[in-house]
């Protein structure tokens, strides 16, 4: 059997990775239609057509899709991470100390490097407040320095500096002095923030061997969706696309474990074949990234009222979207520039808290929240934990707005 | 006399003319170049920023495409089409209208020409005579161009003949703009230097895939710094130079760099 089954998170080089193509005339047909709508701001007729379940279907109750899509246990990724560093960790004199580890906006980097470290016992470096990073992090360097010989963990790079002219001293400063010091550091860095630091001071050329998540394929996702469905251990849930009623995933019964605890595809007994197209159009939607690939699924499950169907709670049939009918949060056309500003210091930053953004951008306090407001709106983005961030489900339009507008992207 | 009989003959009996046709053939070419014109300019705001510039030079080519295929579809309707009459018919035509109307077909074969040499495109940050601003659309005359004050000024195309083009973003969609600031000469020039490469850094409007560049210029009496630096659009230059220009006074003034006086400025 291939080995690259049962890797369901495996860590490459970063120049390695490549996104999953979506492989349907589906994908394009959803394109075309999207790209019509926001050209002409209207609608299309060329969208397939509603059947009458489909009318009668509705959006899934949030607990339940926590229950069915929950976020993933972070062990496995962080032991698969493991397996990528093991050689680095137990080198005594490594050639390289430091090592990077470069993810993508919502493939978790910071918390399965975190579960890592804890795992491992390296210490977690604690980010710096935005007072420190304007002061150009003198004092809070001190106290780095001060921790010894002990090797160091930097889950979150993309906190350590504020694109502002006096924003990028501190981890200028924090560079020399792990290039300094004889001990080893595992970075965990945003992408979006890779790049601007590429241009800051080459960190490209540096680290040229940065690591980073392969990109979940439909294989993946088809796996990964499966098994975290039947996490629990007792819903046997069936996956079924709404105009069609064709299988979506296989079921859960249907197929072999491989010893494991795994799921292995290639043992599959079931005679009704499940159609691949629709998993590897949200694959290549969500271009790989595991996070943006869960809430698009999410975003395309629907469940028939109670009272219409018959399945106890425990074997219930999900109803799956058509992907052409799946509507994603838009991003307006044409959009203003200072809509773009406040998007691209998000991915820039991971996520900014709002008195960063009126430190950070050249607008003025109500023009910001302004902007936030019709952001929020439209679902582009979200406040969690005080810092706003641009959703996942809207994440690939929004990088390819950015990109399209000539903004750098990761 | 001789080359307007010649003329004369060339053309088809008055009964045999399809006015009707060529009014027709007009109002059709009319209408097309109303609609290049309208339908440009609202296909260009849709589309992404990126793709902006690709789309708005082809409005001019079009223009001349239609005005020349008007004119090949009149000419069989009004002569007799035959090699030896349309040497006549242009040779006739050009000696009149080149006594009549010199500069206005100066202006005409320029703007055909600029069509193809692109000396100008619309949406290129062009100073022509002293006058700068962004060029807007292209007629077959005239090209306008729209200042930075928000005036409009229409410049014949002859210009290209004799007088300089200094083209900014040659149809690209940024172009490089500067940043100045005279510093007391009492400095170290490599924090300067740092301080004013993180400004343009971390401005918003800059692009960060074209390089930033800081050059330095040593005074008798100040240093002149100039950040040299690309904004994503070249619509916000001056917005840009602005960010640049405010942030970078504060940067320096809290590293404790010191404008150069006024009175030790050159004159």
């Amino acid at each position: 059997m291939d080995e690259s089954i049962d890797e369901l998170w495996r860590y490459i080089p970063l120049k390695q990775l490549s996104k999953p193509q979506a492989v349907t005339t589906q994908a394009v047909q959803a394109d075309f239609i999207r790209a019509l709508k926001d050209f002409f701001s209207g609608s299309s007729d060329t969208e397939p057509e509603e059947t009458d379940m489909m009318k009668d279907l509705q959006t899934v109750p949030a607990e339940l899709l926590d229950a069915i899509v929950p976020c993933p246990d972070f062990a496995e990724p962080a032991a698969a991470l493991h397996s990528a560093i093991k050689e680095w960790v137990e080198m005594e004199k490594p050639d390289f100390r430091i090592k990077c580890i470069v993810g993508r906006p919502y493939s978790w980097t910071d918390k399965i490097i975190t579960a890592w470290a804890r795992e491992n016992e390296w210490r977690i470096v604690e980010e710096p407040d935005s007072a420190e990073i304007f002061s150009g992090g003198s004092e809070w360097l001190a106290g780095l320095s001060k921790t010894g010989t002990a090797r160091i963990v930097i889950p979150r790079l993309e906190k350590f500096y504020l694109r502002h002219a006096e924003g990028l001293t501190l981890i200028r400063k924090l560079m020399e002095l792990l290039w300094s010091e004889k001990r080893s550091c595992l970075i965990g860095c945003d992408s979006w923030a890779w790049a601007y630091l590429c241009k800051v001071f080459k960190v490209g050329s540096i680290f040229s061997y940065a690591l980073t998540l392969d990109a979940f394929d439909d294989n993946r996702c088809k796996r990964w969706f499966l098994s975290l469905s039947t996490a629990s251990g007792k819903r046997r849930l069936t996956f079924r696309r709404a105009d069609n009623h064709r299988l979506v995933l296989p079921k859960p019964d249907t197929l072999n474990s491989n010893g494991t605890g795994a799921l292995d595809f290639s043992l599959q007994k079931e005679k009704e074949v499940p159609e691949s197209n629709l998993i590897s159009n949200i694959a290549a939607a969500g271009l790989g990234i595991p996070g943006v690939v869960r809430s698009m699924w999410r975003h395309s499950l629907q469940l028939l009222p109670e009272t219409a169907n018959s399945d106890t709670d425990l074997n219930r049939t999900l109803w799956v979207k058509p992907w052409a009918k799946v509507m994603f949060p838009k991003v307006p056309t044409p959009i203003d520039r200072n809509t773009l500003f406040v998007l691209h210091a998000c991915l820039l930053h991971g996520g900014l808290r709002e008195q960063q953004l009126n430190q950070i951008l050249p607008l003025t306090e109500n023009e910001i929240s302004q902007r936030l407001i019709n952001l929020k709106h439209e679902h582009l983005i979200e406040l969690e934990d005080d810092f706003w961030r641009v959703t996942a489900v809207s994440y690939p339009w929004v990088r390819r707005c950015l990109n399209n507008e000539g903004y750098l992207i990761d | 006399m001789e080359i307007g009989f010649e003329f004369l003959k060339t053309l088809k009996n008055f009964d045999q003319i399809a006015f009707f046709r060529i009014v027709v053939i007009i109002v059709i070419g009319w209408a097309l170049i109303r609609l290049v014109e309208r339908i440009f300019p609202i296909v260009d705001a849709r589309l992404p920023g990126r793709f902006r510039l690709n789309l708005l030079p082809w409005a001019p080519v079009f223009r001349l495409l239609i005005i020349l295929t008007v004119i090949v579809s009149i000419i069989p309707l009004v002569i007799k089409p035959t090699a030896n009459n349309l040497l006549i018919f242009f040779g006739a035509i050009g000696i009149a209208v080149g006594f009549a109307l010199k500069e206005f077909i100066n202006s005409i074969i320029a703007g055909v020409l600029a069509v193809y040499e692109r000396p100008y495109r619309p949406g290129d940050w062009v100073e022509i005579d002293g006058i700068y601003g962004e060029v807007r659309s292209m007629d077959l005359r005239t090209l306008k161009i729209v200042t930075p004050d928000d005036t409009q000024v229409l410049l014949p195309h002859k210009k290209i003949w004799d007088t300089p083009i200094l083209n900014a973003s040659s149809g690209k969609r940024d172009l490089q703009c500067m940043a100045h600031f005279y510093l007391d000469p009492e400095h170290d020039p490599s924090v300067v230097k740092l301080k004013l490469h993180d400004v343009a850094l971390s401005s918003s409007y800059v692009n960060l895939n074209r390089p930033i560049v800081i050059v330095m210029e040593e005074h008798p009496w100040y240093s002149h710094y100039k950040i040299r630096a690309y904004p994503i659009d070249g619509r916000d230059q001056f917005q840009f130079i602005t960010d640049l220009t405010m942030r970078g006074k504060n940067v320096l003034r809290s590293a404790g760099i010191k404008s150069a006086a006024p009175c030790s400025r050159e004159s």
